[in-house]
Protein backbone atom coordinates (compact mmCIF):
# COMPACT_ATOMS: atom_id res chain seq x y z
CA UNK A 1 0.00 0.00 0.00
CA UNK A 2 2.83 2.21 0.55
CA UNK A 3 3.19 2.85 -2.78
CA UNK A 4 0.16 3.29 -4.00
CA UNK A 5 -0.62 6.76 -5.26
CA UNK A 6 -2.62 8.90 -2.42
CA UNK A 7 -3.56 11.78 -4.65
CA UNK A 8 -4.05 13.67 -8.32
CA UNK A 9 -3.84 17.21 -9.45
CA UNK A 10 -5.47 18.62 -11.51
CA UNK A 11 -6.34 22.45 -13.36
CA UNK A 12 -10.01 21.72 -12.18
CA UNK A 13 -9.77 19.53 -9.73
CA UNK A 14 -7.70 18.00 -6.69
CA UNK A 15 -8.71 14.13 -5.85
CA UNK A 16 -7.32 12.20 -2.95
CA UNK A 17 -7.60 8.66 -1.17
CA UNK A 18 -8.20 8.72 2.22
CA UNK A 19 -6.35 6.18 4.76
CA UNK A 20 -10.10 4.94 5.43
CA UNK A 21 -10.80 4.13 1.92
CA UNK A 22 -12.89 7.51 0.90
CA UNK A 23 -11.84 9.37 -2.20
CA UNK A 24 -12.46 12.93 -1.90
CA UNK A 25 -12.78 15.13 -5.02
CA UNK A 26 -12.46 19.21 -4.88
CA UNK A 27 -13.70 21.40 -8.01
CA UNK A 28 -11.75 24.38 -8.49
CA UNK A 29 -13.70 26.98 -7.58
CA UNK A 30 -16.05 28.74 -9.60
CA UNK A 31 -14.92 27.07 -13.36
CA UNK A 32 -17.12 25.63 -15.39
CA UNK A 33 -16.42 21.49 -15.98
CA UNK A 34 -16.96 19.61 -18.95
CA UNK A 35 -16.52 16.57 -20.55
CA UNK A 36 -12.52 16.36 -20.47
CA UNK A 37 -12.32 17.34 -17.09
CA UNK A 38 -14.93 14.54 -15.96
CA UNK A 39 -12.77 12.02 -17.92
CA UNK A 40 -9.98 13.13 -16.10
CA UNK A 41 -11.57 12.77 -13.04
CA UNK A 42 -12.88 9.00 -13.68
CA UNK A 43 -9.35 8.30 -14.69
CA UNK A 44 -8.07 9.76 -11.18
CA UNK A 45 -10.54 7.84 -9.69
CA UNK A 46 -9.32 4.18 -11.07
CA UNK A 47 -5.60 5.08 -10.59
CA UNK A 48 -6.12 5.99 -6.78
CA UNK A 49 -8.14 2.91 -6.09
CA UNK A 50 -6.79 0.78 -8.38
CA UNK A 51 -10.27 0.42 -10.95
CA UNK A 52 -11.66 -1.20 -7.33
CA UNK A 53 -14.58 1.13 -6.77
CA UNK A 54 -15.09 3.21 -4.08
CA UNK A 55 -16.98 5.61 -1.56
CA UNK A 56 -16.74 8.98 -3.25
CA UNK A 57 -17.26 12.30 -1.88
CA UNK A 58 -17.51 15.39 -3.68
CA UNK A 59 -16.53 19.23 -2.28
CA UNK A 60 -19.25 21.16 -4.60
CA UNK A 61 -19.92 24.10 -2.35
CA UNK A 62 -18.39 26.48 -4.24
CA UNK A 63 -17.63 24.07 -7.77
CA UNK A 64 -18.84 25.63 -10.95
CA UNK A 65 -21.42 24.04 -13.39
CA UNK A 66 -20.74 21.20 -15.23
CA UNK A 67 -22.64 20.71 -18.44
CA UNK A 68 -24.38 17.78 -19.61
CA UNK A 69 -21.50 15.90 -21.49
CA UNK A 70 -19.90 15.36 -18.17
CA UNK A 71 -22.98 14.47 -16.16
CA UNK A 72 -23.34 11.82 -18.26
CA UNK A 73 -19.95 10.57 -18.33
CA UNK A 74 -20.24 10.20 -14.68
CA UNK A 75 -23.86 7.94 -15.28
CA UNK A 76 -21.66 6.01 -17.91
CA UNK A 77 -18.79 4.88 -15.77
CA UNK A 78 -20.65 4.27 -12.61
CA UNK A 79 -18.53 0.98 -12.37
CA UNK A 80 -15.80 3.22 -10.52
CA UNK A 81 -17.90 4.26 -7.54
CA UNK A 82 -19.63 2.59 -4.58
CA UNK A 83 -21.37 5.29 -3.39
CA UNK A 84 -21.43 9.34 -4.02
CA UNK A 85 -22.16 11.84 -1.43
CA UNK A 86 -22.57 15.26 -2.85
CA UNK A 87 -21.52 18.16 -0.19
CA UNK A 88 -23.10 21.11 -1.35
CA UNK A 89 -23.22 24.84 0.32
CA UNK A 90 -24.71 27.13 -1.61
CA UNK A 91 -27.84 28.08 -4.02
CA UNK A 92 -25.67 26.93 -7.15
CA UNK A 93 -24.23 23.77 -5.99
CA UNK A 94 -27.94 22.54 -4.20
CA UNK A 95 -29.31 23.03 -7.68
CA UNK A 96 -26.11 21.29 -9.44
CA UNK A 97 -26.67 18.15 -7.28
CA UNK A 98 -30.37 17.96 -6.98
CA UNK A 99 -30.49 17.90 -11.09
CA UNK A 100 -27.93 15.20 -10.85
CA UNK A 101 -29.78 13.17 -8.87
CA UNK A 102 -33.20 14.37 -10.03
CA UNK A 103 -32.69 14.35 -13.66
CA UNK A 104 -29.11 12.03 -14.95
CA UNK A 105 -30.12 9.49 -12.08
CA UNK A 106 -27.05 7.64 -11.29
CA UNK A 107 -27.99 4.41 -10.37
CA UNK A 108 -25.27 4.12 -8.06
CA UNK A 109 -26.11 5.40 -4.73
CA UNK A 110 -25.80 9.38 -4.74
CA UNK A 111 -27.49 11.68 -1.87
CA UNK A 112 -26.49 15.38 -1.44
CA UNK A 113 -25.16 16.64 1.94
CA UNK A 114 -25.11 20.43 3.58
CA UNK A 115 -22.61 18.73 6.23
CA UNK A 116 -19.46 17.21 5.31
CA UNK A 117 -19.44 14.45 9.05
CA UNK A 118 -22.79 13.06 7.97
CA UNK A 119 -21.55 13.15 4.24
CA UNK A 120 -18.58 10.92 5.36
CA UNK A 121 -20.54 8.70 8.02
CA UNK A 122 -22.58 7.30 5.36
CA UNK A 123 -20.15 6.84 2.69
CA UNK A 124 -18.65 4.78 5.48
CA UNK A 125 -21.47 2.04 5.35
CA UNK A 126 -20.11 1.23 1.83
CA UNK A 127 -16.51 0.90 2.66
CA UNK A 128 -15.66 -2.93 2.09
CA UNK B 1 -32.27 46.24 4.49
CA UNK B 2 -33.98 47.03 0.94
CA UNK B 3 -31.04 46.54 -1.73
CA UNK B 4 -28.80 49.29 -3.06
CA UNK B 5 -29.76 50.68 -6.36
CA UNK B 6 -26.99 49.80 -8.20
CA UNK B 7 -27.36 45.63 -6.87
CA UNK B 8 -30.89 46.07 -8.15
CA UNK B 9 -30.51 47.04 -11.60
CA UNK B 10 -27.29 43.89 -11.93
CA UNK B 11 -29.94 41.98 -10.63
CA UNK B 12 -32.57 43.06 -13.06
CA UNK B 13 -29.77 42.33 -15.92
CA UNK B 14 -28.75 38.79 -14.95
CA UNK B 15 -32.33 38.22 -14.54
CA UNK B 16 -32.80 39.69 -17.70
CA UNK B 17 -29.72 37.60 -19.30
CA UNK B 18 -31.89 34.19 -17.82
CA UNK B 19 -35.69 35.43 -19.26
CA UNK B 20 -34.29 35.81 -23.10
CA UNK B 21 -32.63 32.41 -22.83
CA UNK B 22 -35.89 30.56 -21.92
CA UNK B 23 -37.57 32.60 -24.48
CA UNK B 24 -34.93 31.06 -27.08
CA UNK B 25 -36.03 28.09 -25.81
CA UNK B 26 -39.73 28.67 -26.49
CA UNK B 27 -38.59 29.42 -30.35
CA UNK B 28 -37.01 25.99 -29.99
CA UNK B 29 -33.49 27.15 -29.73
CA UNK B 30 -32.14 25.01 -27.25
CA UNK B 31 -28.61 25.86 -27.89
CA UNK B 32 -29.23 29.10 -26.02
CA UNK B 33 -27.61 29.62 -22.38
CA UNK B 34 -27.44 31.90 -19.75
CA UNK B 35 -24.20 33.49 -18.09
CA UNK B 36 -23.10 31.52 -14.85
CA UNK B 37 -21.20 34.35 -12.66
CA UNK B 38 -18.80 33.35 -9.16
CA UNK B 39 -21.38 34.23 -6.66
CA UNK B 40 -23.14 30.76 -6.93
CA UNK B 41 -26.28 32.12 -5.46
CA UNK B 42 -29.72 32.11 -5.93
CA UNK B 43 -29.70 34.07 -10.03
CA UNK B 44 -26.37 31.35 -10.91
CA UNK B 45 -28.25 28.75 -9.60
CA UNK B 46 -31.52 29.76 -12.25
CA UNK B 47 -29.14 30.56 -14.97
CA UNK B 48 -27.67 26.92 -14.85
CA UNK B 49 -30.81 25.16 -13.64
CA UNK B 50 -31.84 26.70 -16.93
CA UNK B 51 -29.05 25.86 -19.10
CA UNK B 52 -28.99 22.37 -17.77
CA UNK B 53 -32.77 22.46 -18.73
CA UNK B 54 -31.71 23.44 -22.19
CA UNK B 55 -29.05 20.62 -22.32
CA UNK B 56 -31.65 18.47 -21.87
CA UNK B 57 -34.19 19.74 -23.89
CA UNK B 58 -31.43 20.12 -26.40
CA UNK B 59 -30.60 16.18 -26.20
CA UNK B 60 -34.15 15.16 -25.91
CA UNK B 61 -35.15 16.80 -29.60
CA UNK B 62 -31.93 15.77 -30.89
CA UNK B 63 -33.01 11.80 -29.68
CA UNK B 64 -36.34 12.63 -30.57
CA UNK B 65 -35.56 14.05 -34.04
CA UNK B 66 -33.35 10.31 -34.65
CA UNK B 67 -35.80 8.69 -33.86
CA UNK B 68 -38.24 10.46 -36.14
CA UNK B 69 -36.23 9.63 -39.16
CA UNK B 70 -35.32 5.80 -37.81
CA UNK B 71 -38.90 4.97 -38.49
CA UNK B 72 -39.89 7.17 -41.25
CA UNK B 73 -36.98 5.46 -42.95
CA UNK B 74 -38.38 1.60 -41.41
CA UNK B 75 -42.05 2.96 -42.96
CA UNK B 76 -40.51 3.34 -46.06
CA UNK B 77 -39.16 0.26 -46.32
CA UNK B 78 -42.28 -1.39 -45.15
CA UNK B 79 -44.26 0.90 -47.50
CA UNK B 80 -41.78 -0.42 -50.55
CA UNK B 81 -42.12 -4.30 -49.31
CA UNK B 82 -46.10 -3.83 -49.33
CA UNK B 83 -45.93 -2.05 -52.78
CA UNK B 84 -43.47 -4.85 -54.01
CA UNK B 85 -46.45 -7.19 -52.72
CA UNK B 86 -49.04 -5.86 -54.04
CA UNK B 87 -47.34 -5.92 -57.62
CA UNK B 88 -46.30 -9.45 -57.42
CA UNK B 89 -47.21 -13.07 -57.30
CA UNK B 90 -46.50 -14.38 -53.99
CA UNK B 91 -45.60 -17.52 -55.54
CA UNK B 92 -43.51 -17.22 -58.69
CA UNK B 93 -42.15 -13.61 -57.60
CA UNK B 94 -44.13 -12.50 -60.97
CA UNK B 95 -45.95 -9.37 -62.20
CA UNK B 96 -49.87 -9.48 -60.74
CA UNK B 97 -52.37 -8.94 -62.84
CA UNK B 98 -52.51 -5.62 -61.31
CA UNK B 99 -48.83 -4.77 -61.99
CA UNK B 100 -48.87 -6.29 -65.53
CA UNK B 101 -52.10 -3.96 -66.53
CA UNK B 102 -50.47 -1.17 -64.98
CA UNK B 103 -47.18 -1.69 -67.18
CA UNK B 104 -48.95 -2.42 -70.38
CA UNK B 105 -51.11 0.86 -70.16
CA UNK B 106 -47.98 3.05 -69.25
CA UNK B 107 -46.21 1.04 -72.64
CA UNK B 108 -49.56 1.70 -74.72
CA UNK B 109 -49.18 5.53 -73.54
CA UNK B 110 -45.58 5.69 -74.80
CA UNK B 111 -46.84 4.55 -78.05
CA UNK B 112 -46.28 7.31 -79.71
CA UNK B 113 -42.87 8.02 -78.69
CA UNK B 114 -41.69 4.74 -79.29
CA UNK B 115 -40.69 4.01 -82.19
CA UNK B 116 -41.45 0.13 -82.51
CA UNK B 117 -44.83 -1.59 -81.32
CA UNK B 118 -45.11 -3.98 -78.40
CA UNK B 119 -47.17 -7.42 -77.91
CA UNK B 120 -49.10 -9.29 -75.53
CA UNK B 121 -48.63 -13.13 -74.72
CA UNK B 122 -51.19 -14.81 -73.16
CA UNK B 123 -50.28 -18.29 -71.81
CA UNK B 124 -52.12 -21.17 -70.41
CA UNK B 125 -50.61 -24.07 -69.20
CA UNK B 126 -52.26 -27.75 -70.57
CA UNK B 127 -51.18 -30.36 -68.20
CA UNK B 128 -51.57 -28.50 -64.90
CA UNK B 129 -54.93 -29.60 -63.36
CA UNK B 130 -53.58 -33.30 -64.16
CA UNK B 131 -50.41 -32.58 -62.11
CA UNK B 132 -52.07 -30.80 -59.37
CA UNK B 133 -54.74 -34.08 -59.36
CA UNK B 134 -51.98 -36.30 -59.31
CA UNK B 135 -49.08 -34.95 -57.50
CA UNK B 136 -50.73 -32.34 -54.97
CA UNK B 137 -50.68 -28.75 -54.61
CA UNK B 138 -46.97 -28.55 -53.87
CA UNK B 139 -45.81 -30.23 -56.71
CA UNK B 140 -48.05 -28.14 -58.92
CA UNK B 141 -46.88 -25.12 -57.11
CA UNK B 142 -43.52 -26.14 -58.53
CA UNK B 143 -44.06 -26.63 -61.85
CA UNK B 144 -45.69 -23.17 -61.60
CA UNK B 145 -42.62 -21.29 -60.57
CA UNK B 146 -40.38 -23.32 -62.82
CA UNK B 147 -42.72 -21.95 -65.27
CA UNK B 148 -42.11 -18.67 -64.28
CA UNK B 149 -38.50 -19.12 -64.26
CA UNK B 150 -38.27 -20.72 -68.40
CA UNK B 151 -40.86 -17.76 -69.20
CA UNK B 152 -38.37 -15.11 -67.80
CA UNK B 153 -35.45 -16.38 -69.13
CA UNK B 154 -36.60 -16.55 -72.79
CA UNK B 155 -37.93 -13.07 -72.36
CA UNK B 156 -35.52 -9.43 -72.87
CA UNK B 157 -35.18 -7.03 -69.78
CA UNK B 158 -37.73 -4.16 -70.61
CA UNK B 159 -40.42 -7.47 -70.73
CA UNK B 160 -42.70 -7.91 -68.46
CA UNK B 161 -44.01 -11.35 -67.13
CA UNK B 162 -46.81 -11.74 -64.97
CA UNK B 163 -48.94 -14.67 -63.02
CA UNK B 164 -52.88 -13.47 -63.54
CA UNK B 165 -54.39 -17.11 -62.73
CA UNK B 166 -53.84 -20.61 -61.33
CA UNK B 167 -51.91 -21.84 -64.34
CA UNK B 168 -52.27 -18.47 -66.88
CA UNK B 169 -49.73 -16.10 -67.72
CA UNK B 170 -49.47 -12.32 -69.26
CA UNK B 171 -46.33 -11.35 -70.67
CA UNK B 172 -45.93 -8.05 -72.51
CA UNK B 173 -43.34 -8.12 -75.01
CA UNK B 174 -41.80 -4.38 -74.54
CA UNK B 175 -40.57 -3.76 -78.19
CA UNK B 176 -41.96 -5.76 -81.09
CA UNK B 177 -41.07 -4.82 -84.71
CA UNK B 178 -44.54 -7.27 -85.81
CA UNK B 179 -46.94 -9.29 -85.10
CA UNK B 180 -44.69 -11.92 -86.62
CA UNK B 181 -41.41 -10.78 -84.16
CA UNK B 182 -43.94 -11.21 -81.52
CA UNK B 183 -45.10 -14.91 -82.56
CA UNK B 184 -41.42 -16.19 -83.15
CA UNK B 185 -40.81 -15.24 -78.96
CA UNK B 186 -44.25 -17.25 -78.55
CA UNK B 187 -43.01 -20.24 -80.25
CA UNK B 188 -39.33 -20.05 -78.24
CA UNK B 189 -41.31 -19.90 -75.26
CA UNK B 190 -43.65 -22.67 -75.85
CA UNK B 191 -41.05 -24.41 -77.58
CA UNK B 192 -39.04 -23.96 -73.71
CA UNK B 193 -42.07 -25.34 -71.69
CA UNK B 194 -42.54 -28.00 -73.56
CA UNK B 195 -39.36 -29.53 -72.06
CA UNK B 196 -40.48 -31.98 -69.39
CA UNK B 197 -40.34 -31.07 -65.41
CA UNK B 198 -39.33 -33.62 -63.24
CA UNK B 199 -41.30 -33.28 -59.99
CA UNK B 200 -40.80 -35.19 -56.60
CA UNK B 201 -39.22 -37.59 -58.92
CA UNK B 202 -42.00 -37.87 -61.69
CA UNK B 203 -41.20 -36.30 -65.21
CA UNK B 204 -44.62 -34.17 -66.17
CA UNK B 205 -44.85 -32.33 -68.93
CA UNK B 206 -47.29 -29.19 -68.76
CA UNK B 207 -47.57 -27.48 -72.07
CA UNK B 208 -48.60 -24.42 -72.86
CA UNK B 209 -51.02 -22.66 -75.36
CA UNK B 210 -50.12 -19.19 -76.46
CA UNK B 211 -52.58 -16.24 -77.85
CA UNK B 212 -50.30 -13.15 -79.40
CA UNK B 213 -52.01 -9.59 -79.70
CA UNK B 214 -49.37 -6.87 -81.03
CA UNK B 215 -49.92 -3.77 -80.52
CA UNK B 216 -50.94 -1.52 -83.19
CA UNK B 217 -52.26 -3.89 -85.33
CA UNK B 218 -54.33 -5.03 -83.32
CA UNK B 219 -56.35 -3.82 -80.26
CA UNK B 220 -54.94 -0.49 -78.69
CA UNK B 221 -56.14 -0.36 -75.48
CA UNK B 222 -54.64 -2.67 -72.63
CA UNK B 223 -57.68 -4.67 -71.95
CA UNK B 224 -58.75 -5.12 -75.58
CA UNK B 225 -54.88 -6.18 -76.67
CA UNK B 226 -55.61 -8.90 -73.78
CA UNK B 227 -58.60 -10.05 -74.45
CA UNK B 228 -57.75 -10.44 -78.22
CA UNK B 229 -54.52 -12.30 -76.95
CA UNK B 230 -57.04 -14.43 -74.61
CA UNK B 231 -58.90 -15.44 -77.45
CA UNK B 232 -56.51 -16.53 -79.39
CA UNK B 233 -54.93 -18.69 -76.63
CA UNK B 234 -58.43 -20.10 -76.73
CA UNK B 235 -57.80 -20.62 -80.28
CA UNK B 236 -54.58 -22.35 -80.05
CA UNK B 237 -56.21 -24.37 -77.02
CA UNK B 238 -58.51 -25.82 -79.11
CA UNK B 239 -56.14 -26.82 -82.16
CA UNK B 240 -54.14 -29.36 -79.76
CA UNK B 241 -52.34 -28.66 -76.43
CA UNK B 242 -49.52 -26.66 -76.85
CA UNK B 243 -49.53 -24.20 -79.40
CA UNK B 244 -49.11 -20.50 -80.36
CA UNK B 245 -51.84 -18.09 -82.61
CA UNK B 246 -51.39 -14.81 -83.39
CA UNK B 247 -54.66 -12.72 -84.00
CA UNK B 248 -55.87 -11.27 -86.90
CA UNK B 249 -53.39 -14.38 -89.32
CA UNK B 250 -53.99 -17.17 -87.45
CA UNK B 251 -50.34 -18.33 -87.85
CA UNK B 252 -49.42 -21.47 -86.59
CA UNK B 253 -46.61 -24.56 -87.77
CA UNK B 254 -48.28 -26.55 -90.51
CA UNK B 255 -51.72 -24.16 -90.32
CA UNK B 256 -53.89 -23.98 -93.31
CA UNK B 257 -52.06 -20.84 -94.64
CA UNK B 258 -55.65 -19.28 -94.88
CA UNK B 259 -55.71 -15.56 -92.77
CA UNK B 260 -58.34 -16.30 -89.86
CA UNK B 261 -59.33 -13.52 -87.48
CA UNK B 262 -59.52 -14.31 -83.97
CA UNK B 263 -62.43 -12.16 -82.60
CA UNK B 264 -61.46 -10.66 -79.22
CA UNK B 265 -63.93 -11.64 -76.06
CA UNK B 266 -64.99 -9.51 -73.64
CA UNK B 267 -62.02 -8.65 -71.53
CA UNK B 268 -61.91 -9.85 -68.18
CA UNK B 269 -61.45 -7.61 -65.31
CA UNK B 270 -57.95 -7.06 -63.82
CA UNK B 271 -58.72 -6.21 -60.32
Amino acid sequence: MSDQLQQVTHEKFRMWLRPDGIVELAWAPHVPSGLPDALAAIDAMTRLTGGRAAPLLVHTADAGPQDRAARMEFIRRQEVVSAVALVVGNPLSRMMATFFINVSRPEVATRSFEDEVAACAWLATFLD
Amino acid sequence: MPPEVGGVERLERRLEDVVAVIQDFAALRFGARAPVGPAGDVVDAVAAGVNSLGEELEAFSEELERRVAERTAELAVATEELRRRALRDDLTGLANRAAFFERLAQRLAAADRRGTGCAVLYLDLDGFKTVNDTLGHAAGDRLLVEVARRLTEELRAGDTAARVGGDEFLVLLDEVVSGEAALAVARRVEQRLRAPHVLGGRTVTAPASIGVAAAPDGPTDADGLVAAADAAMYEAKRWEQGGCVLVGTGARPGDDPRQREVVPRPARPHS
